[in-house]
């Protein structure tokens, strides 16, 4: 029998989350206020409090997602990181999900060492990924060309791993009873163990979303002309040596993380699902 | 961390890249190399605006020069990114023509071997700078020689800046003084005076960052490395007396950290802070800032870090251009483009699109009213002119020794012992420099 908490507590803690969700949104309603401010408010109007006026523009600046939009050539740096994207997220749903069946349902001789192999490589530091990749990518061509910024990242030890504990706990019977009935390993991941999966599923797509969104060190190595340049090469356009134009960055920023929130917002109840069944904790 | 990784993998992926690698072995004679028709690439770090003036530069370059070489500008990442991308490059033996980086960054590269010795062109006799160098100021060719690699000279400079004090002048005055502070003493009365914690206002943001702690050492006296690259001189009188005199600054409550990247050019504009000391570059955006400000405009200016020494003693800093190894014909197209974008005409444009410092001499005839319709870019060249400008250390792994500098002097401010900080920090210093040592 669950014993009920007491109103108070309740009351506290519901207080004490409420401080907590309104502490982690200031930085991004900071973003925003900042980013419809004049370069003069962003001087002499500056508070960390959303309450306090000055933390607010005196009027909205929208043009300054204009100027930040064309200055640093977002249109076409948007329509790159949408592309690169969409297809390392495909990419990796794909792998993962034929992997994590694989490793789940499937007994083959090394199943586990072939797992544990692939768990250690999460122990890898990317910074020393880096030359090996460059070298591989280079030797293939690919460089400045769209393979060098999706195929490197296709496969992911640990949405394999993330889904590989999901499709673990699957009845095995529902597999065998397909199996009866004439279904390949294909067919039962596809018609029982993906329907059964959509938060973990959804979750892999945020998360590689995020990741690959976000990615900027290994687009600027592997590109050498704007033609394949995620939106995060533009928003470093901003980083200024020697002084601030905080409007124009903060609405680049704006720009950049509008998709993420996007998807974070379709995914939310598949992502928060998957994360209390998963066990993981951000 | 990261970058410790990273160079720790170019040393072991280095006999691998060799088998792609950019060639090496003997040049032939500057001579007999010919440049005609030579495509090259340079990779530097410029956004926006000055990405766009070396752009057109580069395109001027393109379209006059009599060997028909052809150069195509890439920006390669800020800082960070640039050199993350170039020590990969390095590794994979496949460099750019030319590239932007810092004189400890080019150290990095060159403990690969990878940079060519801008000297051997220099001083040739048919394509080097001749006559024209002594137009050159001699403190910023000297920045680029390391002694840790025998005196080659690693890269060329584009351009500089200098570490300067600015001031509030009107609020100077109203305080009773007719000018900026000369030594440390002064400075310290005048942060006394301004500092009222009711109206939120005090005398000087803190910098903590590595080349504002270089700036105060020279500015007693001292060093923070030695001369013949041998290692790092933190625990000096000089370094000492720096530590402390800020430690005190700041215990007193006369002087704030910096809250924020740039946050101290908001507060001088809004008459927080009295002093600021940062980098010519940001004269534009203190300009921006001030016009801007709260209290609207008001005279400030620029002067030289207060000093004990008898003339002022400047840090001057900025990335050169290096030259990677490739082929004779690639490296000397590369060397005809730095020659190029650092004679007067070109430099006099870069000038006016980045306020940076010109490398020669006589590039302030060309600027025309440049100078007069920017007075405190006028005094900061005239500074320039008549200090002792000094740069920081160029050797490999200073990057890291940056980092443990600032540390120190943060945990100096938050109340650790000097000494035995500054011990620590000498000891880590140098140890660095031994591991990154080539």
């Amino acid at each position: 029998m669950v014993k009920e908490r007491s109103p108070w507590l309740q009351a506290v803690l519901l207080l004490l989350l409420i401080l907590g969700a309104f502490v982690s949104i200031i930085p991004f309603l900071f973003m925003v206020s900042h980013s419809l401010k004049t370069i003069a408010e962003t001087i002499t109007r500056s508070s960390a409090i959303p309450f306090d006026p000055k933390f607010w523009p005196r009027v909205p600046q929208w043009s300054n997602y204009r100027v930040a939009w064309q200055e640093a050539r977002f249109g076409l740096y948007f329509r790159n990181s949408v592309i690169i994207t969409a297809i390392t997220v495909g990419g990796i749903v794909f792998t993962s999900s034929l992997s994590a069946y694989a490793f789940a349902k499937l007994r083959f001789v090394g199943r586990d060492l072939i797992f544990t192999i692939l768990l250690s490589t999460l122990m890898i530091p990317q910074t020393v990924l880096l030359i090996p990749n460059f070298i591989i990518v280079a030797k293939l061509g690919w460089i400045d060309r769209l393979p060098a910024l999706t195929v490197p990242f296709l496969a992911s030890a640990f949405h394999i791993f993330l889904l590989r504990q999901f499709f673990s706990q699957i009845p095995n019977e529902l597999i065998e009873v397909a199996k009866i009935d004439g279904a390949t390993h294909l067919r039962s991941l596809i018609s029982i163990v993906l329907p059964l999966s959509k938060a973990p599923i959804f979750t892999v797509v945020f998360l590689s979303f995020i990741y690959t969104w976000n990615l900027l060190q290994w687009p600027l190595v592997v590109t050498q002309t704007p033609r394949w340049r995620p939106i995060t090469v533009g928003l470093s356009m901003f980083i200024t040596e020697a002084g601030p134009e905080t409007h124009l960055r903060m609405a680049g920023a704006v720009i950049a993380v509008l998709p993420v929130i996007t998807v974070y917002f379709i995914a939310q109840r598949q992502f928060t699902e998957a994360i209390t069944r998963s066990g993981l904790k951000e | 961390m990261k970058r410790q990784i990273l160079f720790i993998t170019v040393g072991l992926l280095l006999a691998a890249a060799l088998c792609w690698g950019s060639p090496n072995g003997e040049e032939s004679a500057l001579q007999e190399v010919d440049p005609t028709g030579v495509e090259i690439t340079y990779w530097h770090q410029f956004t926006r605006f000055q990405q766009e003036t070396l752009e057109a530069l580069v395109e001027e370059f393109n379209n006059t020069n009599q060997w028909n070489i052809k150069v195509t500008p890439e920006f390669g990442g800020r800082y960070d990114d640039l050199y993350n991308k170039m020590v990969t490059a390095i590794a994979a033996g496949r460099v750019p023509d030319l590239v932007a980086a810092y004189q400890n960054e080019a150290a990095a590269y060159q403990a690969s071997g990878a940079l060519a010795d801008i000297n051997d062109y220099i001083d040739d006799p048919q394509w080097g700078l001749g006559d024209e160098r002594s137009d050159y100021f001699e403190g910023f060719l000297q920045q680029d020689v390391n002694a840790q690699f025998g005196g080659a000279r690693l890269g060329f400079p584009p351009n500089r800046s200098l570490e300067l004090l600015f001031y509030n002048l009107d609020w100077l005055e109203q305080m009773g003084f007719s000018g900026p502070p000369k030594n440390w003493d002064e400075f310290y009365q005048m942060c006394r005076k301004a500092t009222n914690p009711a109206e939120n206002q005090y005398g000087y943001a803190i910098n903590t960052g590595a080349s504002n702690v270089f700036a105060q050492v020279i500015s007693r006296g001292g060093e923070v490395a030695k001369a013949d690259g041998s290692g790092y001189t933190y625990n000096t009188r000089q370094m000492r007396d720096s530590m402390a005199f800020m430690k005190r600054l700041y215990g007193e409550k006369f002087s704030r950290k910096i809250a924020e990247p740039y946050g101290e050019q908001n507060d001088f504009a809004n008459w927080k802070v009295l002093f600021t000391m940062s980098s010519t570059a940001g004269l534009p955006y203190y300009d921006g800032s001030v016009a801007k400000g709260e209290q609207g405009p008001f005279d400030w200016s620029v002067a030289a870090v207060p000093h004990t020494t008898a003339r002022p003693a400047l840090d001057i800093y900025g990335a050169s251009v290096s030259i990677p190894k490739s082929t004779p014909q690639r490296q000397l197209a590369a060397w005809l483009l730095v020659k190029y974008l650092t004679q007067p005409g070109p430099q006099a444009k870069w000038v006016e699109a980045t306020n940076y410092f010109p490398v020669r001499k006589s590039t302030a005839a060309q600027l025309g009213d440049y100078l007069s319709k920017n007075p405190n870019y006028k005094i900061a060249y005239d500074l320039l002119l008549n200090s002792d400008a000094k740069a920081e250390p160029p050797f490999a792994g200073y990057s890291e020794v940056r980092d443990a500098v600032e540390a120190a002097f943060n945990k100096i401010l938050d109340g650790a012992d000097i000494d035995a900080t500054l011990r620590d920090l000498d000891a880590e210093a140098n140890k660095i420099h031994r591991e990154a040592a080539p």
